[in-house]
């Protein structure tokens, strides 16, 4: 028997394996449930660490809250110490001091956090409320992380006082961190995200100092209030007051039990400010930036302190309401934009913290052509910073000042600048054109 | 015909890839213990057939039922233990012995791990046994040759403990001992164990060979099943493949390439089988001929079909007929020389034995060596 | 497959390769970057306790980092044995559907977004974000294998899934901070460093229910090493499996990106090292070896990590690619003369 199958208009009506089109799938043999069963699990654990990542986070709305006055209420802190007054700050947003009797201080920072430094030989409250910590004084082996608060630290002599330090020795500019260091007084605990918890534990460390970049790595800070160290971080760097950044050296003298030298060290920073607000506004304006590796700009947002110490000093910052958003300090922008903005500026200022010093005008052009359109560059009014002005946390005064003098145009004046200096031009002379 | 005396049937299968149908309507009936063969041009859709009965391809329409039992409906494992398959080339395996991979074919009886049992441990053995790769057990899978690879692959189908086993062209790279070899492998096995096969080849010879049954697939949905007496039919084959008259011979002829152009300036007196690799040779040179008197049940006879400008033939063990002979004589007035293949013309072949009688008189004949171009053998 | 032989050798480097963790833990304990006297172990099997800050150092700093090792290389090398076995590829690795680039990209949304407002968060909040973010990758590649038939294909897939996530992820990062670009920059660079047993705790619940599921799988992954004509014709659900395979790989690599940060090579020279060592692809055996493998690599490495340049830390990615890279080599150039 033969079959001839032609093409045929009609199938003959029986299509047994079923639907028209049950495509090519079907050839499907069917498993068993273990699809949902695995979707559960992964919905399941992705919770977990949903859930994990909310237990206990501050949000940023305790930034309101936190003020002076939610401070003060007793039953908020305990009940055997009574209130006494705060610290007065003039600048400083950043951080508030209560005062209670028997010498008691509560710190409390812009995060939310709340510390309370209990005076030598002195003992903490029973019913201490549960968010804050216990500093003893005095405080013994601190890990110093913030490069800010070595400065502060040591203009109030209480080097000593420090265990560990998030840098290694050439790291530090200032003289006795470096010298400390060296001589093995002060140990290198290796980098903010990475420290070496077995080094801090084995040595007891009392109180851990960190800046801003902490809060990148909330493992490391968890870690550390673990073992029962607590973490303070030094937010100086947000103050949009000059002055205000220098006030923390406040906090620091209360943390160190020296809050005179303290007041002191400050009072001469801000007569700087007294000295220079007085004066007529110059009105000239200045530009403050580096050049970043792959060829941008990076420029101070309006609010940053450094601008704001330009407007002390009587000048006029080149970018007006710059960098509104999210509350940064620095902003990347395109050289035409910079250009566009900045040809016409008097002064230019160059950061030398991330490249290094320039002495000439030569070195400034090589790194981008452009600026020599510059009306800065053509009257040889390029100043640049001294590289460890970033560490000199103590410096904004004394920055105020230099700043004025630069503006001032006069020769003599200008010679006094402390953390500034001038590029020299090609000729050799210094400014002549 | 009713469905239940069947094994395996095929009904109104429409097969094909992405929406798009190679073969419409296609209908196959096979005994249990029959062999099926698939043959047909590249591109007709065998792999697509074969892939489609196996489940390895959706179906776009029709059945396919194993025993009564839709194979589309069956689930894997139930399916896995009836049906097994063989693809053409063999996976590459990091790793695995060739008792390894044979063991694989255990798949559906093993229990959630894949452990064998001691059962399952026997199975493997017998199977190894029974193609012939029991000797390879410990060798690395990589290793062995094309040949035993494939063995391995059926040995592994075997474990299945299939009713039915799926070929896809499993000797297409085999070499011509090889395929033998295979293809006696399923032969014992129909025999031993009741094994249905269903097979895709190229080998048109194998496939006469071999097959109960035989599928053709012409393209254009075109197809043709039946016996292979009945498919292989003079001048099929050339119509399917699109060979050129006389390329083709299902008698047993096999195939032949293309007749040399022109007119024949020689005439060859053949016969007895003597005259095919002369045939041969001449169209190698392009040489055109012609030849006679070839009786039909003569060797010669599809070769000098194929390849002769003209062949004078006649029926076997009858008289030849006056005007056929005329026809060899005026031919051969007409072509400058004459060869004879045979040594000796048989005693009773009186026909020839005229013409050469009649070629010596006219001077005609030569030998073959000098006419051809090459030093020949004989 | 299992000869009585095959079992002995398969046994035997398993035990060897438990004991390898053991002795890594071992080392973990005793060794860091303070010297702990043996004198304190002695007292401590003693029953006599140990000094405070060592009791501390052992247990809060040495142990969780090194659990942490011991789950997230078991994890990374048996994800790198699915997705070499899923594409028949040997130098397939575990984060190369693109999940990595998924949670890098959501902890850089994290870090600008969130951090950059001066908001605070925990620890869990950063890695539940590299995690999510690591799914949403898988799930654009899944998506695509829908569609898409051939396994180069689906590399390819993951590739430019990985593309897009790093693209995006410079996009945000040009509005960032220096502070955030450091940080970010130092996530990806993958560690070890302050995990704690919260941590882990997390990590081995995921990971034991993943690992158990694959064990699972082990048959029709066996299958599967046939190719999946094969697999298929044997009755395993193939299109099912590959969703599998996807889904369990990612979850084991977006765990170990999540908590550790991207941490390379481990995934992909650990399951070729065990599967010689072994003897046999059987994934009834790699399973665990695998696992195991991967385990004491990453924990050998993490110890000379943290302890050779001690108190920095070498990045784990930087050593792991020391003694992983050669391995790798080593198995093309095995594969190269071995085959024909």
């Amino acid at each position: 028997m033969v079959s001839d199958g032609e093409r045929r208009p009609e199938t003959t009506g029986e299509v047994i394996c079923g639907r028209e089109g049950e495509a090519a799938d079907t050839a499907v043999i069917e498993k068993g449930g273990k699809w949902p069963f695995l979707l559960g699990v992964l919905m399941i654990a992705a919770y977990i660490l949903g859930a994990c990542g909310f237990r206990g986070s501050a949000s940023g709305d305790n930034k309101e809250e936190y003020g002076r006055e939610a401070g003060r209420r007793n039953g908020e802190v305990s009940s055997e110490l009574s209130y006494t007054g705060s610290m007065e700050l003039r600048f400083a947003t950043g951080f508030f001091v209560d005062y209670y009797e028997g010498g008691y201080r509560l710190i409390g920072t812009e995060e939310g956090r709340r510390y309370l430094v209990i005076p030598k030989g002195a003992r903490a409250p029973e019913d201490l409320a549960e968010d804050i910590a216990e500093l003893k004084q005095p405080l013994t082996n601190v890990y110093l992380v913030a490069t800010a608060a070595m400065d502060m630290v040591c203009e109030l002599d209480g080097l000593d006082l420090i265990g560990f330090s998030g840098q290694r020795a050439e790291g530090w500019s200032v003289e006795e961190a470096r010298r400390g260091m060296e001589e093995g007084r002060i140990l290198y605990a290796g980098r903010y995200d990475s420290p070496d918890y077995e080094l801090i534990v084995s040595r007891g460390c009392s109180l851990a100092v960190e800046n801003n970049m902490i809060t990148h790595c909330p493992e490391v800070r968890e870690k550390l209030e673990s073992f029962g160290i607590p973490v303070l971080v030094d937010s100086s760097s947000y103050e949009s007051h000059p002055l205000g950044r220098v006030e923390w050296i406040k906090l620091y003298g209360v943390l160190l039990g020296r809050e005179e030298e303290a007041r002191e060290a400050f009072d001469r920073q801000a007569e700087a400010l007294g000295r220079v607000a007085g004066q007529e506004a110059s009105g000239k304006t200045v530009a403050f930036f580096y050049i970043t590796a792959n060829g941008m700009v990076s420029v101070r947002a309006s609010s940053d302190y450094i601008p704001a110490i330009i407007r002390l000093a009587g000048g006029k910052y080149v970018f007006e309401d710059l960098g509104k958003e999210g509350g940064r300090s620095t902003v990347t922008m395109q050289l035409e934009e910079f250009y566009h903005q900045a040809k016409e500026a008097d002064f230019l200022v160059y950061n030398s913290a991330i490249d290094g010093e320039m002495e000439s005008l030569e070195e400034l052009i090589q790194r981008e052509e452009l600026l020599r359109d510059f009306k800065a560059v053509r009257q040889g009014n390029v100043w640049c910073t001294d590289r460890d002005l970033y560490q000199r946390s103590m410096s904004a005064g004394q920055l105020l000042e230099d700043i004025y003098n630069m503006l001032s145009e006069e020769r003599d004046r200008q010679e006094e600048t402390v953390y500034l200096h001038r590029l020299r031009n090609g000729e050799g002379q210094d400014g002549e054109p | 015909m009713v469905m239940r005396e069947y094994f395996f049937r095929v009904k109104g299968l429409r097969a094909g890839y992405g929406g798009k149908a190679v073969v419409e309507d296609l209908e196959v009936l096979l005994g249990r213990g029959e062999i099926l063969s698939l043959i047909g041009p590249n591109g007709a859709g065998k792999s697509t057939v074969l892939r489609s009965i196996a489940g390895q391809l959706g179906l776009m329409g029709g059945a396919v039922f194993l025993d009564g039992e839709v194979v589309a409906k069956m689930k894997g494992p139930r399916r896995a233990r009836r049906m097994a398959a063989v693809f053409t080339k063999g996976p590459r395996t990091e790793m695995m012995t060739c008792r390894d991979v044979v063991a694989m074919g255990r798949y559906p009886y093993t229990g959630r791990f894949g452990a064998l049992s001691a059962g399952d441990v026997r199975v493997v053995d017998e199977v190894m046994e029974l193609v012939h790769v029991r000797d390879l057990g410990g060798a690395d899978f990589n290793r062995v040759s094309d040949g035993q690879r494939q063995r391995v692959m059926l040995a592994r189908a075997m474990c299945q403990e299939p009713e039915i086993v799926i070929l896809d062209e499993p000797v297409t790279f085999l070499d011509a001992g090889y395929k033998l070899e295979f293809l006696s492998v399923l032969q014992e096995l129909r025999r031993q164990k009741g094994l249905t096969v269903i097979m895709s080849l190229h080998e048109l010879e194998l496939a006469k060979r071999i097959s109960d049954k035989v599928l053709c697939l012409r393209g254009e949905y075109g197809w043709s099943f039946g016996t292979p007496e009945e498919i292989f039919v003079p001048g099929a084959m050339e119509e399917v493949f699109g060979i050129c008259p006389g390329g083709f011979h299902e008698g047993g002829g096999g195939m032949e390439l293309r007749r040399p152009e022109g007119q024949g300036d020689l005439f060859v007196i053949a016969g007895g089988g003597t005259g095919q690799s002369f045939f041969r040779r001449l169209q190698r040179e392009g040489r055109p001929f012609v030849t006679g008197i070839i009786y039909d049940n003569d060797l010669d006879f599809p070769a000098a079909g194929a390849l002769a400008c003209e062949a004078v033939t006649a029926r076997a063990f009858e008289p030849v007929e006056g005007r056929v002979m005329d026809r060899a004589k005026w031919l051969m007035d007409r072509c400058g020389r004459v060869v004879c293949s045979q040594r000796a013309i048989g005693s009773l072949d009186l026909a020839n034995r005229e013409l050469l009688e009649y070629a010596k008189g006219a001077g005609k004949l030569a030998a073959m060596e000098e006419v051809t171009g090459s030093a020949g053998t004989k | 497959m299992e000869s009585r032989r095959r079992r002995g050798r398969g046994g035997g480097a398993l035990a060897f390769l438990g004991a390898g963790c053991l002795l890594l833990l071992a080392c973990s304990v005793f060794w860091g970057s303070v010297l702990i006297p043996f004198g304190e172990f002695g007292k401590f099997l003693r029953g006599e306790g140990m000094d405070e800050a060592y009791r501390k150092i052992v247990v809060d700093i040495r142990l969780p980092r090194a659990a942490a090792a011991f789950w997230l290389g078991g994890a990374l090398a048996l994800s790198g044995y699915l997705l070499q076995t899923f594409f028949h590829n040997p130098i397939a690795g575990p984060f190369v559907l693109g999940i990595s680039s998924g949670a890098k990209l959501a902890v850089a949304l994290v870090m600008v977004e969130v951090l950059g407002r001066s908001m605070t968060i925990s620890s869990g909040v950063l890695i539940g974000a590299a995690f999510g973010g690591a799914l949403v990758s898988m799930g654009v590649v899944l998506l695509m294998s829908r569609r898409v038939d051939s396994m180069a294909l689906l590399v390819i897939s993951g590739v430019m899934v990985g593309y897009i996530c790093s693209a995006v992820t410079d996009f945000v990062v040009t509005f960032a901070d220096e502070a955030e670009i450091v940080n970010l920059h130092n996530w990806s660079r993958g560690s070890f460093s302050g995990m704690a047993w919260g941590h882990v705790r997390v990590m081995a619940g995921v990971l034991s229910m993943a690992v158990a599921a694959v064990f699972f799988l082990a048959k029709p992954i066996g299958a599967y090493e046939l190719g999946e004509e094969y697999a298929r014709s044997v009755g395993v659900h193939v299109e099912g499996l590959r969703v599998l395979l996807v889904v369990l790989s990612s979850v084991l690599s977006a765990c170990v990106a999540a908590f550790a940060g991207p941490v390379s090579f481990v995934g992909i020279a650990v399951p070729q090292m065990v599967k010689r060592f072994i003897g046999t692809g059987s994934p009834l055996w790699m399973i665990p070896a695998s696992f195991l493998g991967g385990s004491m690599f990453c924990m050998g490495c993490d110890l000379i990590a943290r302890t050779v340049f001690a108190p920095a830390e070498l990045g784990i990615s930087t050593v792991t690619a020391v003694f992983g890279a050669p391995v790798v080599l080593w198995v093309m150039a095995g594969r190269r003369l071995g085959w024909s």
